[in-house]
């Protein structure tokens, strides 16, 4: 039973931290000349991947 | 995203899909519009007008936008911005992405089409980190 409750509390612990690691992954893209909207000292930075059909 | 006017900056690259009849001559022309500074206005007229983007039709968003409608035409004929749109589909690649829109704000990935409300709490979040 111990064993048990123990390995639930391990999957747990690995479930929350990988999910944590998940969310902060970020991803450094080049925007080189690509057509940008809006200031350039902007807090937030979108890079948008589109298809207009 | 109005409501962050003077907050975000929108970065947009060219991914076609290749199976679209007119995705790709979507993407040349709203690079011919940028190249006359009308960038942001064909973007968001393409946006709305989708599915309707056959030549003729992007000819007439272009007259919409008082663009010069010769040099529009030409650089589509010409595929003037190929190599742009070649990058970006390369970069894609590179990424592997698959899916339109898929969208990256401040580097945190976001694939497909959500509700205004799942991009707003990225950003909100985004934004309290910053202060």
């Amino acid at each position: 039973m111990f064993r048990f409750k123990f390995l639930a509390v391990l999957c747990l612990i690995i479930m929350m931290t990988s999910s944590a690691f998940a969310a902060e992954k970020r991803v450094n893209i080049p925007i080189g000349d690509s057509p940008v909207i809006g200031p350039n000292n902007a807090p937030i930075t979108m890079i948008k991947f589109v298809d207009y059909q | 995203m109005k409501d962050y006017k003077g907050k975000i900056r929108l970065v947009v690259k060219q991914t076609p899909y290749k199976y679209r009849d007119y995705a790709y001559i979507s993407s040349l022309a709203v690079l011919a519009a940028h190249e006359q500074g009308k960038f942001a206005e064909m973007h968001e007229l393409l946006l709305k007008k989708s599915p309707k983007l056959d030549k003729d039709s992007l000819i007439s968003y272009a007259k919409e936008l008082d663009l010069d409608v010769a040099k529009f035409k030409d650089s589509l004929e010409t595929k003037k911005f190929s190599s742009q749109i070649e990058k970006d589909l390369q970069l894609a690649k590179e990424l592997d992405l698959y899916n339109t829109p898929t969208i990256f704000i401040n580097g945190i990935k976001v694939i497909g089409n959500r509700d205004y409300m799942y991009y707003k709490k990225i950003i909100d979040k985004e934004l309290r980190h910053e202060k």
